[in-house]
This record gives C-alpha cells, structure tokens and sequence, in this order.
C-alpha cells in the first residue's frame, strides 16, 4: 500500500515538468488530412506478379521433384542392369571355369580323336642338335642361322565310329584342313632365340598330337610311339606333297 | 483490500479458538499467496529441471541409445568368402551368386501353379514341390524348396512372378574342378565354415569380416533419407593361393586313380613335389569325393597326409644316407649278403624279397637292388642312434608342418628300449610308420643337396587391395651335406637301370632317381594282414633335379611290387609334368656303377 503509494506520488513528481508542454501541444490541432502518396495506383499488376513467383515457384518445385525422381528412376535402372550384368558376368566365367577344367577338356579331346603327344618334350640345342623325345623337328646351323625344320601336320583323323560325327570326311577335306596348321607348328618350334634351346611343339599338349603324327615329307620317321592317331591316318598319307615347312631365325 | 484489513482487524479479539479458521484467512493475504504460488512455481520448476537435468544429462546416453535403437535397422553385409586358387590363379573353390527359392503358402492362391512352374524349372517332382508347400506346417510363412538355384533359373521364376514365390540371394561355394584336389581343398560347412582341408586351416583368412548398415527408419518402417546411415562395408575374405598346379594336379589325380582301380588297390596317393622350394605341386589320395556332389564325410580326410604306412624300402635311403654321411661306407663298399640274416643277440631272422645264395653286392648294389639283409649289415655298422638321428633329421616322426589339417606324425618307436628285432627292422622300413608326404620331403632333401625344404602347400594369401603375402613355413634343416646327397642320388639312379629294381621308372632322354618300396601292409587290427604297400618315389632330372613323384598303392591285388605297378604311374606323372613344365633332357649319361662283385 505505501509502496503504491510511493510510486504514485513519484509518478506525479515526475510528470509536473511535462504539464506545460502538454497544454501548449493541446493548442494544435490534433490530426489533420495526409493526401494520398500514390494515388490511384493500379493493384492488379501486384497481384499478376505475385501470382507469377508463386507459379514459378511452384513450377521450378515440381522441375526440381521431377528431376530427382529422374535420377532415382535413372539410378534403379542403372543398378538392374549392373546386377544383371554381375550375373552374366558371373555366368560367363562359371563357364570359363568349367570349359578350362582339366577333365573336361580331356574329355573334349578325346571325343574330338585325339590322343595324348608322345610325353616327351623335343629340344632344340643352339647347335641345331635335336635332344628328347620323338624326332619331330630337326634343326641344322648354316653358319650364323639355325634352321628348324618343322613337321606337316597329317590329315585329322576319322572319327572313330563310337563318336559318330557325320560331318567326317577323311581323305578328302582333311588335308586341306590340316595344312593351314602347318605354320603355326613350325613357328612355334623356331620362334625361341637360338641362343636358347627351343622348345618344341610338343611341350605345348594342345599341339602335341599333331606334330607326333606328323607325316614327314620325304622322310617318314616311323617314331610315332603311341599316337594311334597315327595309326589310324596312315590311309589318307597320300596327301598333297607339301614342302617341308622352313623358318629361319637368325641367333 | 481494505475489507480483508478490516476483518483481519477484531481477530484476535474474537479469540484463540479457532486457529484453523484464522491462517485460512491469512493466505488470502497477497503477500502470502505471492509468496506462496512464487514457491510452487519455484518447486514445480525445480522439479522440471530436475526432471530435464536426470533426462538431458544423467540418463541422456541411455535414453538416446533407447531411441535410437527403436529407429534404427542394422542389416548385415556378408563378407564373401576367398577363393582357393591354384599357384596359376585358376580357382579350385569360389563364392559364387545362387538363388534360394522360398515360399510363403499363405500367400499361395494356386498350389498347382505354383507347384508346376518352380518344378519344371528347378528340375524336381510337381508332386514333391506341392506336397513341400501343403505339408507346411500351419501359419508357417517360409517353406525353402531349393537352395544353390542358378542365378539364370532364379531369374526366370522371378520372371514368372509368382504369387507367394520368394527369390532370394544366396552365396554357393562352387567347386568348378569336382573331384579336383577336393581333399587338399577341403569343403565348408552350412554357415560357410572351413570342414576339411585348406578351408580349415585358412578358415580365419578366407572367411573375411562381415560388414552393416545402419538406417533410421520411421515408424511405419520407413528408411527416412536424411537421417543418414552409417555403413561398414565388408571386408571381403582374402584369396589363398596354394602350391598346386591345377593340371598337373589333374595329371597325377587321374593316373593314381587308373592305377588304383587296373591294380584293384584299396586306394593310393601321389605327390608331386619341387624339391627345391618345398612346393607340392601335386596332392592326392583315393579314395577321394567330388566337392561338388554330395559327400560321404569318412573320405573328406586327405591319406597322403593323415595315413600312415610302414615305409618298406623307401626308408632304406635314411640309412644310406647316415652311413654315407658318417663315412662307415663308401658307394664302392663290398657287402656280403648271406641267404639269411640272422644276427647273434637278434630274434628276427631278415629275408630278402627274392631267394639268393651268398652274394657279394657294392654298396650301390645293395641300394639298387634293394636288399634287407645288405642294409641290415650296414645300418648295424652305423648304429641305431646315429640311424635315429637321421630319421629325425629327414622329418620322419614329426609332423610336416604343411599347412594341412590332421597331419600325422608317423609312428616310431622309441629308441630307448627298442627291442631287438625293431632294431633290425627299421633301417629298411618296418616296424615304423609314415605318411606319404613324409617320404616325399625326406627324399626331396637329398634331390635338394642335403637341405630339408619342408613340404608346403599353402603359397600366401591376397587381401582384398590385391597384396600377396606369402605363407610362413618353416625353416629349412641342413641333412646331409651337398656331397652326400649327391653320391646317395647318383646311387639311387642305378634303381631305375637295368639292374635296379625299377627300370619301369626310365624316362628316355632324362636321368631318374629313385627308389622302390615294398612293404607288408598293416590291417585295422594292426597286425600285417597278408598285403602289401607298393611305392615308388623319385626325381629328375638327377643331375639337377626339378621335379619329385611319389606314388604310393595300398593294398593292390596280383602284382604287388613298387617297381611293377608304382613305377609306370611315376613314369607317366614325371613325364607330363617335365614336359608341362619345359625341363630339358639330361643330354648326359647316368653313373655306371658295379652293383655286383660276384661275376
């Protein structure tokens, strides 16, 4: 009560200095009429804006929405087709894996008639001298130049009847289809530096039978240990005498 | 105001009975009420804050973990299991992607449907498959009808879109060889857990860490895109190369199991080895499984490894090789040989395997054609000790150490109260135990000077940067000295001479040493049992040797001896493998020795 009191009496002591200007500012008048800034200005060019922005904005919020689910559907798209690419990716090389098994391929190549090359590597020695294994290759050294001399692949061998390929035709195709292999064999025997010895095409087993039935011109080694292919081809020996395939490797 | 003033006034007067009555009063005083709604204010806000700091502050981590645990849904990444890969990188054991066919029989409208499309695809009977999803159990949701589907076929059931069909992901460990090293190999289990083999050795390696991924999920189950998740990704399982190579694997695994069933064996193992480095190159033991069909768990255990046998002849080399190398014989050393060896002090009386009169063989001579009775005397020469200590030296009794599980030590009787007729035994093979991979090392020793190289199987591992680390493998022992084993390898090619007891082994063009082994082979009940063990190991080229075969039958019916039925199928192994591996011929003549002093 007497701090009310207190703060009316102070509040009064306060406001006497102002009674003066109150009573002189009472002599104006109070409010008087302000003409109008901007008289008459349209409103709809306001509003066409403003809805523009909002439309605008609107539209670019949508673009925007769109665009990502874009990328979304984009991105789904993408990831199927990467799994799917994964999984023949996968199914590719599960039939790599199962093409390059050691046992199938056994398998294939003695379906396809052949048998395994005479076990025993030929090498040539950089004085032309041929060690191991069947005579296959022979090498002689004319001066500086080792020359290997490389067998002609026989004829491919008929099917023996158990694999019953139709297509077969011994004597007359197969020389024809035997020769274009003949490089490669001779290649591969002269390619190694002389310095080295050689390898012969029997080290690699894939071209093993064909060198060891190799049907010699001129001169048949009758070698063939164990290459019933061989056996089997002698028919068909009465192939187009070829020339004796020659690489020369300088050493 | 004043009212309140003015009853508040006579109080006092009015007496102090009723006391109640007046404090009621009081508080309607403001200064009281102030006071007092400025002290509840004050203790609700205490308690708040109370409540806020025990929230934000003492409980905060356990709350926080609360919430986060009902948001959040952690899905684990498997970690793919290594390969095992041959010394080329040609993969004996891989993950690969399967699919698993499920069903939910609540969701199925059309059994037969079902039944008809998932069996037409999956190979198996439309009756099995319809039963599988009848016979479920009631509100069961998840019936499996196939595991290991290929992925093309799990695409097309996909494709068919089922109702009630579930295709899913799994992981295959697939076995592109089969039968292909599949002991050494070894199989996993169903949680993908090495069982057998290098998958259990290297289980640790190859299984990898499994990996997650944590998102924040809304009620509804939701995943809430700005969340965030936190991912670790799998650590993959590391690669683990081994030694073998896969051909020659192919080669020796092949003609060990031809000659094993042409010899009606009761089984067999062969090892291929580079004695330089220890390397098996080849590893196999029939009876043997295809990793990729069903197994019969008693043949998963790897003989070559795990069996033991009593050596026979082989072990005679031990005993050259203590004699040679203590210096009591010299490769020209005449050794009577009488019919019979029966020894003052010894109970056993020694026979040879053929009946001969007194002859007077080399040293050589009695290495070459394998006699008891001229070893016998030698080793008698030397001294069991020293005899033991060459056994020891060469790694027989102790386990190899290869990086196989279930390695056997071998058995060898104690050389403290060894009796008599051990004594006489054991330095041509019998009454001792080894295991094949054994014999291999100890004579991969002498094709490597004198230097014990211990057979190894496992190569390294690759991590998953691509960084190879090689095995550890332990220490090479110094046997024999250089000289030594080069005397005991010139002698062992009189074995595969003319004379010797396995001119089969002869490789044209190359220089062979080698030894027979025919020993009496034990039963289950441990006593010999009437069959025999035939083995024959050796290397090439001698001069310098590469490559060492051993090839060991148990058990083989008719012809029984290593020299017949082992030695071609070393001859067929050590042939594809020097030629696979391009080792030129000799191209020099093997020793002549003087086997026999009698002519």
């Amino acid at each position: 009560m007497s701090v009310y009191g207190s703060i009316q009496g102070s509040l009064a002591r306060a406001l006497k200095p102002a009674t003066p200007t109150k009573h002189s500012a009472a002599r104006r008048p109070l409010l008087r009429v302000v003409p109008s800034a901007r008289p008459g200005r349209p409103l709809a060019p306001f509003v066409v804006l403003m809805l523009g922005l909002l439309v605008a904005g609107l539209m670019g919020l949508l673009l925007l929405n769109t665009w990502t689910a874009q990328d979304a559907f984009r991105m789904h798209t993408l990831q199927s087709q990467q799994s799917r690419l994964d999984d023949t990716e996968q199914a590719l090389r599960q039939q790599v894996d199962d093409a390059t098994d050691p046992g199938v391929l056994a398998r294939r190549a003695q379906a396809l008639g052949m048998v395994p090359g005479d076990p025993l590597p030929q090498f040539v020695r950089p004085n032309g001298k041929v060690i191991g294994g069947t005579a296959v290759v022979s090498g002689t050294k004319q001066g500086n130049l080792l020359i290997v001399q490389g067998p002609v692949p026989p004829p491919p061998a008929p099917p023996t009847p158990a694999d019953a390929q139709p297509s077969a035709a011994p004597s007359a195709g197969a020389p024809s289809a035997g020769a274009p292999e003949q490089p490669s064999g001779a290649t591969t025997a002269s390619t190694a530096p002389a310095g080295h010895s050689a390898t012969s095409p029997a080290t690699h087993p894939s071209t093993a039978p064909a060198a060891h039935t190799g049907t010699h011109t001129g001169t048949h080694t009758g070698t063939h240990t164990g290459a019933t292919t061989a056996q089997r081809s002698t028919a068909p020996s009465t192939a187009p005498s070829k020339a004796p395939s020659t690489k020369v490797t300088k050493p | 105001m004043t009212t309140q003033r003015r009853t508040a006034g006579p109080v006092p007067r009015i007496g102090a009975r009723k006391p109640v009555r007046t404090r009621r009063r009081r508080l309607g005083r403001p200064a009281t009420r102030l006071r007092a709604s400025v002290s509840g204010v004050l203790l609700l806000m205490l308690l708040i804050s109370a409540r806020l700091v025990q929230l934000q502050g003492l409980d905060a981590t356990a709350y926080a973990a609360k919430a986060q645990e009902q948001r959040s849904h952690v899905t684990v990444i498997p970690a793919s299991r290594g390969a095992i890969v041959d010394r080329n990188g040609r993969a004996f054991a891989q993950d690969v992607d399967a699919r698993l066919i499920a069903v939910d029989p609540t969701e199925v409208t059309d059994i037969g449907g079902v039944a008809g499309g998932l069996s037409s695809r999956l190979g198996m009977d439309v009756q099995k498959v319809a039963a599988a999803i009848e016979g479920a159990p009631k509100g069961s949701r998840y019936v499996v009808i196939a595991h290991d589907v290929d992925v093309a076929v799990g695409n097309e059931i996909s494709a068919l879109d089922l109702s009630g069909v579930v295709v899913q992901r799994e992981v295959r460990r697939d076995h592109p060889g089969g039968p292909l090293a599949a002991q050494v190999v070894g199989v996993t289990g169903s949680d993908d857990q090495g069982l057998s083999g290098v998958e259990l050795t290297m289980d640790k390696l190859l299984a990898g860490t499994a990996g997650r991924v944590e998102e924040q999920l809304d009620p509804q189950g939701r995943v809430i895109p700005q969340a965030g998740t936190e991912e670790t990704p799998a650590v993959d399982g590391q690669r683990v190369r081994l030694t073998l190579d896969r051909d020659l694997q192919w080669e020796a695994q092949s003609a060990l199991l031809a000659q094993v069933q042409a010899t009606g064996s009761r089984g067999g193992h062969i090892v291929v080895m580079n004695p330089h480095t220890g390397e098996v190159l080849a590893l196999a033991s029939v009876p043997g499984f295809d990793a990729s069909k069903p197994i019969d768990p008693a043949k998963l255990h790897l003989g070559a490894v795990e069996n033991v046998y009593e050596p026979g002849s082989v072990n005679k080399v031990i005993t050259a090789a203590a004699a040679l190398q203590e210096g009591v014989v010299t490769p020209n050393t005449e050794v009577t040989v009488p019919p019979v060896g029966h020894w003052p002090g010894r109970p056993t009386v020694i026979n040879d395997a053929e009946n001969h009169g007194t002859e007077h063989l080399t040293f050589t001579g009695v290495l070459a054609q394998s006699s008891n009775i001229g070893t016998d005397e030698v080793a008698q020469m030397v001294g069991m000790p020293t005899i033991y200590k060459y056994l020891d030296l060469f790694g027989l009794g102790k386990k190899p150490g290869s990086g196989l599980p279930g390695e056997s030590a071998g058995v060898i009787p104690a050389l403290a109260g060894l009796n008599p007729s051990s004594a006489s035994t054991i330095p041509f093979g019998q009454g001792m135990s080894v295991t094949a991979l054994q014999v291999a090392d100890a004579y991969a020793t002498i094709a490597n000077g004198g230097l014990r190289v211990p057979a190894r199987i496992i190569a390294g591992s690759t991590d998953a940067k691509g960084i190879f680390r090689p095995a550890k493998h332990p220490a090479p022992v110094r046997v024999v000295s250089p000289q030594t084993a080069k005397t005991l390898s010139r002698m062992l090619e009189a074995v595969t001479g003319e004379t010797g007891t396995a001119p089969e082994a002869a490789i044209p063009g190359y220089r062979i040493a080698g030894k027979t082994g025919t020993a009496q082979a034990i039963g289950a009940d441990g006593r010999y049992d009437g069959g025999y063990v035939a083995s024959f190991v050796g290397f090439a080229p001698a001069e310098n040797p590469k490559l060492l075969v051993e090839v060991v039958l148990d058990h083989p019916q008719g012809a029984h001896f290593g020299g017949v039925i082992s030695a071609p199928v070393f001859k067929t192994v050590m042939s594809f493998a020097l030629r696979e591996m391009g080792i030129t011929p000799s191209g020099t003549k093997p020793p002549q020795w003087t086997l026999s002093l009698d002519k």
